[in-house]
């Protein structure tokens, strides 16, 4: 293909040759709306920059050093890895399970697999308030059905110890069938040939799976993880709309605390910080994932 | 033996099927059932499964009136927020298919110097987190006299729907073989007119499916209308946090409200299935 589009490009006069760019420019200047309000953000992490007040100042690493003195920050930065392991391994896994159920032929699959992907469209604020409504101590239909049951009543969303894994528990919701229906279409995509071949040998279906499906499926396993993990970290919607960060900054993550010191104490530059610290760990990480995503595809595509 | 256990895992294995349905299903079923229960009802403890359904609860919100009832409620805005979630979401995915589409034919097609720089600027946006771009257009946008406009949100929602587009439909323009194009230009087609009948009737499915996306995308969002818009361009979703403070008395409503604001993701996602698994990765799996 790239020697194709050289060829082309040999036979194109200037003006053809820049069409390209001419294409791409204003889709890339709307786009530029994107980096400008980013450098804004790094820039005015040095200041002290004040809705209220007003003020600007240079301070240097000023808000860094407050950072790293903020037992809220390091709170919240541990709130934001406790809820991303949480909620990963939790859709991750349920994820897994789902795409092996929903690929075993059973009756009505169509439909199933249908019904299994709707909660991924869903505004996640709306799952949120779904869920709050379903999560109310007194009245709500979860501590009913688990009275039935015979099981004692949680407070859910109320209380600091449970807060966490509620919202978490919403998050799976959602995020269940991103995982699921992506597994799915990975399992639906591995090549017959190998499977004829073990079946042959007569190897275990455990052998099987461990030797030749998982690394087989490298390359989509990574791609829930990179998606997920990134969203989890940079996380705002369901947990404001479920909990707003409570009770007792149980729930309080990175984005959520960095929204409540712009908007609640207008300490706009201190806010920068804590999101400016955040974007450098989400990058990071992604940096990472992307490398062993396009090193897994490249083990099983080999090329 | 092994047949007894080979129905032992048939049994597991519908009895996790029917577990995930019910998981799936439940929330959904239940927050309906309350969206159609009177006041009185919806509070009741032990919750009802059977009632005299009612539609109270979707006029009040639809139609914005107050409650006569023993429940006095504060006129709602729904109908405007609503009607608000349309214009800017349907300004932001239109902005961006009429730059999305010619970008994503320029990078599927062409190359030339920083392409894959430019391409990954567009992306990086999907992994940074939103407030830290949020943020600082609600100080420039304060300044610009923008702030709380429709078209100062839809800039803003574009943000959302233009770098998934071009990617998504860079994929679509890239799975159409070269050797299309070379034989449409043997024949003499221009560039113009390979692009309009050669790409575009092939693609046409793909750049549906990726407004749609875009458009769902644009609805679900919560963060980028509830900092930039005003109390008059509020979008739908954001709105509905206005609807927690009452939560006490009002759960019916709030559960109309919901569902009102889901159905159009819901009713669309059904229609692009097929092209959930590509769209929701960037393209990065083709489903």
């Amino acid at each position: 293909m790239s020697n194709l589009a050289n060829g082309m490009e040999l036979r194109q006069s200037f003006w053809r040759k820049n069409i390209a760019l001419l294409l791409f420019l204003p889709a890339f200047l709307l786009t530029v709306g994107i980096l400008a309000p980013f450098g804004y953000s790094v820039v005015m992490s040095f200041t002290n920059f004040n809705l209220t007040t007003g003020t600007s100042d240079f301070i240097g690493i000023g808000n860094y050093v407050k950072l790293i003195r903020d037992p809220e920050f390091w709170n919240s930065l541990k709130v934001t890895i406790l809820f991303t392991i949480g909620a990963v391994a939790f859709e991750v896994g349920v994820g897994f399970i789902a795409a092996y159920l929903l690929n075993l032929g059973l009756v009505g699959q169509k439909l199933w697999r249908t019904l299994f992907l709707l909660p991924v469209m869903l505004p996640p604020t709306v799952a949120a308030i779904m869920w709050k409504l379903m999560m109310a101590p007194i009245q709500g239909v979860f501590n009913y059905l688990l009275q039935l049951v015979g099981l004692p009543g949680s407070e859910w969303l109320g209380s600091s110890s449970t807060a966490l894994l509620s919202v978490i528990l919403i998050d799976a919701y959602v995020f269940i069938p991103f995982a699921g229906m992506i597994f799915l279409a990975g399992v639906q995509n591995l090549p017959k040939e190998p499977y004829e071949a073990a079946a042959v040998d007569g190897v275990s279906n455990w052998f099987t799976f461990r030797k030749l499906t998982i690394p087989l499926l490298k390359p989509v396993i990574i791609i829930v993880l990179l998606f997920r993990i990134m969203d989890c970290l940079k996380h705002f919607d369901i947990i404001y709309a479920a909990t707003k960060g409570g009770p007792a900054s149980a729930t309080m993550t990175l984005s959520v605390q960095s929204y409540y010191h712009s908007f609640r104490w207008t300490a706009m530059g201190y806010s920068f910080a804590h999101l400016v610290v955040l974007w450098a760990i989400v990058y990071v990480l992604s940096y990472f994932l992307v490398g062993q995503w396009k090193k897994a595809v490249s083990e099983v595509h080999g090329y | 033996m092994n047949r007894e256990r080979f129905s032992v895992v048939k049994i597991v294995s519908i009895v996790g099927l029917i577990l995930l349905m019910l998981w799936t299903a439940f929330p959904l079923y239940w927050v309906f059932n309350m969206s159609i229960q009177t006041p009185l009802d919806v509070i009741s403890y032990p919750p009802k499964f059977v009632f005299d359904a009612t539609l109270e609860n979707y006029s009040v919100v639809l139609l914005g009136k107050a409650w006569l009832g023993k429940y006095e409620t504060v006129q709602t805005d729904f109908p405007r927020y609503f009607l608000n979630s349309l214009i800017v979401c349907f300004g932001a995915v239109a902005l961006s298919m009429l730059v999305g589409v010619p970008a994503a034919y320029s990078l599927a097609r062409y190359r030339f110097r920083g392409k894959e720089n430019f391409a990954f600027t567009l992306l990086s946006f999907r992994f940074a987190p939103g407030l830290i771009v949020i943020l600082p257009l609600f100080v420039i946008f304060r300044r610009l006299g923008i702030y709380g406009t429709y078209h100062g949100m839809v800039l803003a929602y574009q943000l959302i729907t233009l770098p998934f587009s071009v990617w998504l439909m860079r994929g679509f323009f890239e799975d159409i073989p070269m050797e299309l194009e070379h034989a449409a230009r043997i024949d003499g087609y221009s560039w113009w007119g390979i692009f309009r009948k050669v790409d575009l009737p092939l693609v046409a499915p793909g750049i549906a499916a990726t407004a749609i996306l875009s458009f769902i995308f644009a609805w679900n969002e919560f963060l980028f209308g509830y900092i930039l818009s005003s109390d008059v361009t509020r979008p739908v979703t954001p709105s509905l946090m206005g609807f927690i403070s009452y939560e006490q008395v009002l759960w019916g409503q709030m559960a109309a409200a919901a569902i009102i604001t889901l159905l159009p993701s819901l009713i669309l996602a059904i229609f692009i299935q097929r092209y959930l698994v590509r769209g929701l990765t960037f393209g990065a799996v083709k489903g």
